[in-house]
This record gives C-alpha cells, structure tokens and sequence, in this order.
C-alpha cells in the first residue's frame, strides 16, 4: 500500500527515469501485481509507453489483467531483449536478488523506497548507514519517552487502517494481560491516528513513516521494554504471516493471537468515539448507498462492477455517494462525500446501505448498523493459497468475490 | 571488527543461515533435526548454536558461536535486515510472534517450524 508520500516519490522518480531515458527503447515489465504497481502501470499508460506485463511470483495471478496488461510469471522477462523491470515493493531487494538469481542481466529501477528496513549488504558503508539510521530511531524513542512519561508505547509501524483497527481491538486485554494502563499508540498518518481515537481512552501520536520506521527499528535493537510493535508482518523480525503457507488463518486471528498472544475466545473492544457528520440531513434516510471503491491494499475492481451496481441502486430511486479522499474521483452519476473517519458511522447508519471493496475502511465500520457488503477482487493472499475473501471475511458483512463477467443482483 | 562479518557473509552467498538464539525454548538438536526432516531446497545451510550439536547432515554446516559472537549477530540483525537468507529463531517481548499461535494450540511446534524454516 502506498501513501502520499510515497506516491509523489513514485512519480518524482518515475520523472527522473524518464527525462534520463531510462525508459526509451526498453521492454518495461512491473514486478509484483498489487496497488502500487497498478499506480506505476497508470504512469507509463500515461505517457504513451507499452508495459510488457506485469511480473509475478504467485501462479494464481498469472493470467490476471489490469488495463490490458497481463500478469505473468516472471521467467518471460529472459524472451525479451532490452528488457527493463520496474518495482515499487517493500520485497525490492528479494526482487533483485531473484531476478539476478534467474539470468536476468538487464536493468532493474526502484521507483519508491518502500522498505527503510532492508538492504541487502553487509558492506561497511552500509552497516553504518544503518548505524546511523538507527541512532536517529534512540533519539526518537527518547524524545517520545519525554512527551509521554509513564506511557506503554504502541507502535502501528504501517499506514492500513484496518491493521490499525485490529490493534486497537484487542489493545484494551493485551494491556490488561501485561498490566499497563496508560498507553500512547504511535501512528504514521492523521488516519490512523483517527481510528485509534475512535476507542476510548487512547490517543495517538503522529510520527512519518520514514521516522517511524527509524524508531520501530530503535525498539527491536534496544528490546525496549515499554514499548510494542502492533504488527502481524512487520518489520522483517516478524513472522507470524508466514503461519499462512500452513494454513488459513483470519486476519482477526492473526492479531488476537499472533500479535497479542489472547485467547481465541477472546472479543474485540468496540468503537465507541463516534462523531457526527454535519450535512447528515442531505442524505435521504434509508434510502441510501455509500460506494467506497478506493483501496490503497488490494487490486482495484473495474468500472463496470461499479458503474452496475449505480445503475441498479438508481433505478430503485436511491441516491447514491461514493465516498472519495484526496483527488479520488467519485463514480460516474454519483456524488461525492468526504466524511471523516469518525463520521462515517452517522453516515452508513443514515445511508443505510455501505458497498465497499475490502479494505480497512470495513474493518472500521464493521460494527455500524446498516447493510454492509464488502467485495472481494478474485486474488490470492500474498504468496499463499489462500484468496482474500478467506481472510478478510467479516462476519458482520455479506461478502461478495467479484470473479470475470460480475453482474450486480440485488442481494 | 567489521571484517569479522565475512564469514556470515559468505555463509549468507551460500544458502540460509539460521541463528538458534540460546534462550529459544526449543532445543537447538530439536530444530536442526526439524530441519534435516523438512529441508529439501538442496540450498546450503548453516546454523549457528552456541550449544554443540551431536546431530550431522549432508548440506548443512554446524557453527558453534560463543555468546559474545551471538550477541553481536543479533546487534546487526537488529539493526536492518541485511539478508533474506538470515533467520533468527527467538521469543522476543516487544512484537508479536508465531509462537504465540502454537502456545494457543492453533498449530502444533512441529508444523510452525516447518513452515518457518521453509519460508
């Protein structure tokens, strides 16, 4: 998943490489089928360049397409002269190692500096830029130790808000198992910071991901004690996904039990901290539906299973929102709306209807009363054989795969 | 001091590297015979202990650490993570881990330590 931040550094390096010629002439081929590289596809779409295809690991993507860019395995690369691979991954330096491990002796171009964590050199200069990296990541703790005395610091090292949910969840019987009581969660956006400041209690402190990461890697050196890494795959050190090449496990799961170390048994914390929304009285009671197509984590679903799904809710006479951040665009004949985070539960329960593809958002209004349903594009999890819909489903929402020919019925 | 990487790093050319750090509570023998069970990569291995291991296999280098030397490896382990062929198995306090999903029963030791020397 790509932020902000990210996005322009994606777009600033992608300039770079295009004005240098980096591109001309080349075969360009995408490691890794995820959002950010359907964001790098939009980018050379954009200028007029032919990508090649877009490379992959895992067999169940192979065939996939987005914007008439087909996912393939990324063997292909060695038919091609003049091939070019571009990655925008946090598995970057596995990427290059593959690729150089396969034959593969062309050029191969970063385009955002997703993983601060990683770099594959025990080379000195590396090791002390690292040092030094690290250095800043103890000042850090330092100074967060002196803003928030007495507090447990809980860090949420990566900007998901459904990852954020989750902690937040199953904080309150964590902090009651390990006996801490006041906490400071430490978030990378002002997003996340409000998903925790939908629960009661708990506040949060900002820190950019670049400083975050820095002072997450400070924890895991000095085994801080008063601090927690709220994570179930990261950083690297982490290694409670890989339990998925063994079986299937729920994303609750994977924080109730992993991270936290509770009791299957054990149940979520609810949000309380709920705001309301100021134009609630524009959206008609009941007879409404939020659309919510944007997902920074997961591959987005095409135009058509959403411009269906408008078409019919129209014809029963709803209005219909689609709910947008930033420069998203709405769906063609339906209005925009912007609610924040801790609006949106005045929002859906007005509405009375919520379609969404999954994403974190769901997480954050699963327990809003109104008809939820989230949409699954038809992917597999990572490298695991699992597909989304096996570990994402909420049992709070209808949950829908969105497979080739999807055609919206009411349900 | 350094230099004294060198060995790690042509160790890590070679093929994984797994650091059974001594407070693990899984037998540093257990593991490696879990490994000899499950590895069928033909991948190089060395696994460094600071317990001597009895336990021999064609493929896999035994390197017994002292605790100094344990110590200063997971310095740099902890520090960035420098190689995907590098794995330490220990408990650590400030992060979750998949021991927690075998202390809950959810799969047993054998099976999680399967898949995470497989990964």
């Amino acid at each position: 998943m790509l932020n902000g931040r990210q996005i322009s550094e994606m777009q600033e390096n992608f300039l770079q490489f295009l004005n240098e010629g980096a591109f001309s002439n080349k075969k360009i081929f995408i490691f890794g089928h995820c959002h950010a590289s359907e964001v790098m596809a939009d980018m050379f779409l954009k200028h007029g360049f032919l990508v090649c295809g877009i490379i992959d690991n895992n067999e169940g993507k192979w065939g996939l397409d987005y914007s008439g860019i087909s996912v393939c395995k990324p063997q292909i690369i060695l038919s091609y002269d003049g091939a070019l691979v571009c990655i925008a991954s946090r598995f970057y330096e596995e990427m290059y190692k593959q690729l150089r491990g396969m034959g593969f002796t062309g050029d191969v171009l970063k385009l955002v500096d997703y993983n601060t964590y990683a770099e594959y050199s025990l080379s000195d200069v590396t090791i002390q830029r690292k040092r030094k990296r690290l250095e800043l990541g103890l000042e850090n703790l330092q100074d967060i130790n002196c803003r928030f005395p007495g507090h447990f610091r809980v860090f949420c090292p990566f900007e998901a808000l459904g990852d954020v949910y989750m902690a937040m969840s199953y904080l309150p019987r964590f902090l009651q198992k390990i006996k801490k009581s006041k906490v400071i969660m430490i978030v990378p956006s002002r997003s996340c910071a409000e998903v925790v400041r939908l629960f009661s209690g708990v506040d949060a402190y900002i820190l950019e991901q670049g400083k975050l990461d820095a002072t997450i890697q400070a924890v895991l050196y000095s085994q801080d004690k008063g601090s927690f890494i709220a994570h179930q795959d990261r950083p690297y050190v982490i290694d409670i996904s890989y339990m998925l090449q063994a079986k299937c496990i729920s994303l609750e799961d994977l924080y109730r039990i992993g991270v936290f170390g509770l009791g299957k048994d054990i149940e979520s914390a609810v949000p309380s901290e709920w705001e309301d929304y100021s134009a609630l009285n524009k959206i008609p009671k009941n007879n409404s539906v939020i659309l919510s197509p944007y997902a920074k984590s997961v591959t987005s679903l095409a135009d058509y299973v959403w411009v269906g799904i408008v078409k019919y809710y129209e014809s029963i006479n709803y209005k219909v929102f689609t709910n947008v951040f930033g420069n998203e665009e709405p769906i063609a004949d339906t209005e925009p709306i912007s609610p924040s985070i801790r609006e949106m539960k005045s929002v859906v329960e007005r509405a009375g209807t919520f379609i969404g593809i999954r994403s974190g958002l769901c997480d954050v209004i699963r327990t809003v009363n109104a008809k939820k349903i989230a949409l699954y594009p038809d992917y597999y999890y990572s490298n695991t054989k699992w597909k989304a819909i096996d570990m994402y489903s909420l049992a709070e929402f209808e949950n829908i795969v969105v497979k080739e020919g999807f055609e919206w019925k009411q349900v | 001091m350094l230099q004294k990487y060198d060995w790690l790093e042509t160790s890590l050319k070679m093929g994984k590297v797994i650091l059974i750090k001594s407070d693990f509570e899984v037998s540093a023998e257990k593991v490696l015979q879990t490994l000899i069970s499950c590895d069928d990569s033909g991948e190089l291995l060395t696994v460094l202990s600071i317990l001597p291991l009895s336990t021999r296999m064609k493929g896999i280098i035994y390197r017994q650490i002292s605790i100094d030397e344990e110590n200063k490896i997971i310095s740099l382990y902890l520090t960035y993570d420098f190689s995907d062929n590098f794995r330490v198995l220990s408990r650590r306090q400030c992060c979750g881990s998949f021991l927690n999903l075998v202390d809950a029963g959810y799969m047993s030791m054998d099976e999680a330590l399967r898949v995470w020397l497989q990964r």
